[in-house]
């Protein structure tokens, strides 16, 4: 393979440098010469074409090789200029090296052509080579100057705005875009949205962004892309639609670079170039340049985003401050006011700029309480404690007019800057203390009435107790007094019917004194003790025994059985359920009594059970209610008072009660004591050796026939 | 023997009456002076009002019957009155009463009362009550001699 080697040729005869191109083509080259003679002859070569090597002959009589070197100095071009001479006269070489010329070659010493020319060719190569790096080097650094003036710029700018403006206008001057575009996207949403800020060469020029939206992405043209898209021709892009080419070539766009914005990890928008008037190859150094350029806008912007943020953020703080309908003061260390919102000014009198700088405790603390304060800030600085630190105050305070009201306040201490801040909100609550002490009159006047309408009630069952039973006692004395002294005289019909109206007399007289009974348990304060009921039983079950020795009764009391209660209260809760079961089983030839303790739904349940008499639950709603009997008078004796005055103390305690029973298949009385004053003491489990567990004779009945009795 | 002055204060005719005929059941024949509220009572003891010029030393009531509930001057206030006066300190004196307030029974004693007895619906309850009463603070029961010349 041939290298062409364009050469020119000065000198007249052309016989001289035959030689020299028989040499070249010789060694290779397809030689391409001119021959020219004449100053004019050769600046017109040089301007017409170029060439690789030039031969010059020394001794041309009208075109000295001195006046050559000039003409090729003055063009600028770097060719190899190559003198050749007949004669070998060093003081000519010299002359012609010292003007430029690459060489000095006699002719009968041809043989060196050769390796001259390779040698400048190689020179001129890596000339070329160098310049071009040079060159380029130059305009890298122009490049990166234009880079670095537009961080510069947009350095300077601080909000978000001026900042995309900046970037628009530097990165579409640079690029010689027609059009620069930025999409941000909304960290909340995700989607991007095109920034009003941007960059056009001129004002016609459209752009496809605008027709673009979330819902009409164009082909690829995806904005959120992380990587870059180089479109040098849109066009002949493939995954356009037909809509979208029709768009594209409306707008006249022809070239299309865009580039992600990202902060670290985080994309934070797309830049867009878009070229209209002509198709535009964006290289890969502007490519890169404009990568550099979007990194640098993408801390910029997402700085002015973090500000911007701050800055709401610190809009609202300040707006909920402002709106705040409890005054807000901040003190320093050195107890100096430095915030006053607009309650403070409302509550305390002091306008916003008299109250700050001014000392805390002399504006609004009443004077005898500043020392207190002072010493109380003093120990809080020193220790870093204060003892009313973030909790509720109550404190009069000072308003500007030296009156004094009630405020409620709380206290917080902000450590800012290595000192400590004390923000204070203050409300004032004198209505509030007006409302409370309207309030507590109420109820002072309240507990009064209930007080005077308890000492009527009692002053009412005073009389019951005392008259109802003086007209009982004539009726009874006087029928007894008839049947003594007028027996001779009735008949026994009459004195059947005396008989009657004792019998009936003397029953009122139990009604009166079992309600009296049930009306004082139910009045009166509670004494709340650890109550032994098993005790309590024992002893009740000792004293039915011993009133009727001859009856076989059965008990069995569960050991170490202790609440919390009334013992006044549980004794009689006791006493009426025990007198119940000793009652319903006095039929019975034999019969267990039993007291103990077992668990429903995790709760720990007294009670008290017999074998006797039971009766019909589906009577059981009248079970607990005042003078309500389900047995008849002749069947067993009662008032109807025992049960309804268990139920009420049960109340009173906060528990609940309730039965269990079939006719003649016994009774089951179950209580529990309420969480504020019946709690279980410990250790009072039931115990499996005294007090089993009532005994289930079928799960679902019981649950059917549970009654409960609800709270009055 | 003397027999004794009983003196009952009683506002209600009825357990006047059936009193009194508890007493003619259990052969208790003391005279009994009623009074029927306890200005009367204070009058008799004292020799005042209706009773001026009593022998209020020489006659001396044995036993005071003495309701709680009574119009003008109540059964507490005879009580103490009774009891700060030298004449009348150491007159036995028994509550009888329907009310078995314990309030009743405290403020009672606290006055100084000797006994205190409910009155029972039953009749024949009540004669044995005053039957045990009779027997206790007519017949067995001793009290001191203490006369003083000037009353009150």
């Amino acid at each position: 393979m041939n290298k062409q080697l364009h050469v020119l040729i000065i000198e007249n005869s052309a016989y001289d440098t035959a030689l020299a191109l028989q040499a070249l083509e010789r060694a290779g080259y397809d030689v391409r010469s001119e021959r020219i003679g004449t100053e004019a002859q050769m600046m017109a070569a040089l301007r017409e074409k170029a060439w690789d090597v030039i031969l010059c002959d020394y001794k041309m009589p009208f075109f000295p090789t001195r006046q050559a070197l000039d003409i090729l100095k003055a063009s600028g071009l770097e060719i190899p200029f190559i003198v050749l001479s007949r004669h070998a006269e060093e003081e000519a070489a010299v002359e012609c090296m010292k003007a430029g010329a690459s060489d000095f070659i006699s002719t009968g010493n041809l043989g060196r052509l050769v390796p001259v020319i390779e040698r400048e060719l190689k020179e001129e190569e890596e000339r070329n080579a160098r310049t071009r790096v040079e060159k380029a080097l130059l305009e890298g650094i122009e490049r990166e100057k234009m880079a670095l003036e537009m961080i510069n710029r947009i350095c300077s700018e601080a909000d978000l705005g001026s900042i995309l403006k900046q970037i628009t206008e530097n990165v579409g001057r640079f690029s010689q875009a027609d059009r620069c575009l930025i999409w941000l996207r909304d960290p909340d949403t995700g989607q991007l949205r095109l920034q009003p800020q941007e960059f056009r060469s001129c004002e016609a020029v459209m752009s496809i962004d605008d027709a673009i939206s979330p819902n009409r992405p164009i082909g690829m043209l995806a904005l959120n892309s992380t990587e870059v898209v180089n479109l040098p021709d849109v066009l002949q892009l493939e995954t356009l639609t037909e809509e979208d080419r029709q768009m594209i070539q409306e707008r006249g766009v022809k070239s299309l670079l865009q580039v992600p914005i990202f902060y670290k990890d985080q994309l934070l928008g797309t830049l867009r170039l878009n070229s209209v008037f002509e198709k535009r190859v964006w290289n890969a150094e502007i490519v890169r340049l404009v990568q550099y350029m979007a990194a640098q806008a993408a801390v910029a912007i997402y700085q002015a985003k973090t500000l911007q943020d701050l800055k709401d953020s610190e809009a609202r703080k300040a707006g909920v401050t402002e709106s705040s309908l409890d005054a807000i003061i901040t003190m320093d260390h050195t107890g100096k006011i430095c915030e006053w919102n607009a309650s403070a000014e409302r509550i305390l009198g002091y306008r916003r700029e008299e109250a700050i700088g001014q000392d805390m405790a002399t504006l609004i603390i009443p004077e005898r309480y500043r020392e207190a304060h002072r010493q109380g800030l003093a120990h809080c600085l020193a220790t870093g404690e204060g003892a009313i630190l973030d909790r509720l105050l109550e404190l009069p305070t000072l308003r500007s007019d030296g009156t004094e009201f009630m405020a409620e306040l709380s206290i917080t201490r902000l450590p800012i800057a290595g000192q400590s801040m004390f923000t204070g909100t203050l409300r004032d609550i004198t209505q509030r203390k007006q409302e409370q002490e309207r309030i507590e009159q109420i109820v002072e006047e309240r507990t009064a009435q209930l007080q005077m309408l308890n000492k009527e009630l009692e002053a009412f069952s005073y009389s019951v107790s005392h008259d109802l039973r003086a007209p009982l006692r004539g009726i009874d004395g006087f029928s007894q007094a008839l049947l003594e002294g007028y027996s001779d005289r009735l008949d026994e019909r009459g004195k059947h019917y005396l008989d009657r109206i004792r019998q009936g007399s003397q029953q009122m007289g139990r009604l009166i004194d079992d309600m009296l009974q049930l009306s004082r348990l139910t009045r009166g304060d509670m004494t709340l003790e650890a109550v032994d009921l098993s005790m309590l039983a024992r002893n009740i079950a000792r004293d039915l025994q011993e009133q009727e020795p001859e009856r076989c009764v059965t008990f069995i009391i569960a050991e170490d059985v202790s609440v919390k209660g009334d013992k006044r209260l549980l004794q009689a809760v006791l006493q009426n359920l025990f007198d119940n079961a000793w009652k319903y089983t006095s039929r019975h030839p034999a019969a267990c009594i039993e007291f103990g303790v077992t668990e429903q739904d995790g709760q720990t349940v007294c009670f008290v059970r017999d074998d006797g008499a039971g009766f019909d639950m589906a009577y059981s709603g009248k079970l607990f209610g005042a003078f309500q009997r389900l047995h008849g008078v002749s069947e067993f004796p009662g008032t109807g008072v025992g049960l309804a005055t268990v139920a009420r103390i049960i109340h009173r305690h906060g528990g609940r009660v309730w039965a269990q029973a079939g006719v003649e298949k016994g009774a089951v009385f179950y209580f529990t004591l309420g969480a504020s004053s019946g709690e279980m003491l410990p250790g009072e489990a039931p115990s499996g050796a005294t007090g089993s567990p009532p005994l289930k004779k079928d799960a679902e009945t019981e649950t059917n026939n549970k009654i409960e009795v609800k709270t009055r | 023997m003397k027999r004794h002055t009983i003196l009952l204060v009683e506002d209600n005719p009825v357990d006047e009456e059936l009193t009194i005929m508890a007493f003619e059941k259990n052969n208790i024949t003391n005279t009994v002076v009623v009074a029927r509220d306890g200005a009367e009572a204070l009058d008799y003891l004292f020799g005042t009002g209706t009773y001026e010029g009593r022998d209020v030393v020489g006659d001396k009531p044995q036993l005071v019957l003495l309701d709680l509930k009574l119009p003008k001057i109540d059964g507490l206030d005879v009580l103490r009155r009774m009891r700060e006066n030298e004449l009348t300190r150491y007159i036995p004196v028994v509550v009888l009463t329907s009310s078995k307030e314990q309030e009743d029974l405290v403020e009672a004693y606290q006055m100084g009362t000797n006994a205190y007895v409910r009155k029972p619906v039953d009749f024949n309850e009540f004669s044995e009550a005053v039957h045990q009463l009779g027997l206790f603070w007519l017949i067995l029961n001793e009290c001191p001699n203490v006369y003083v010349k000037q009353p009150i």
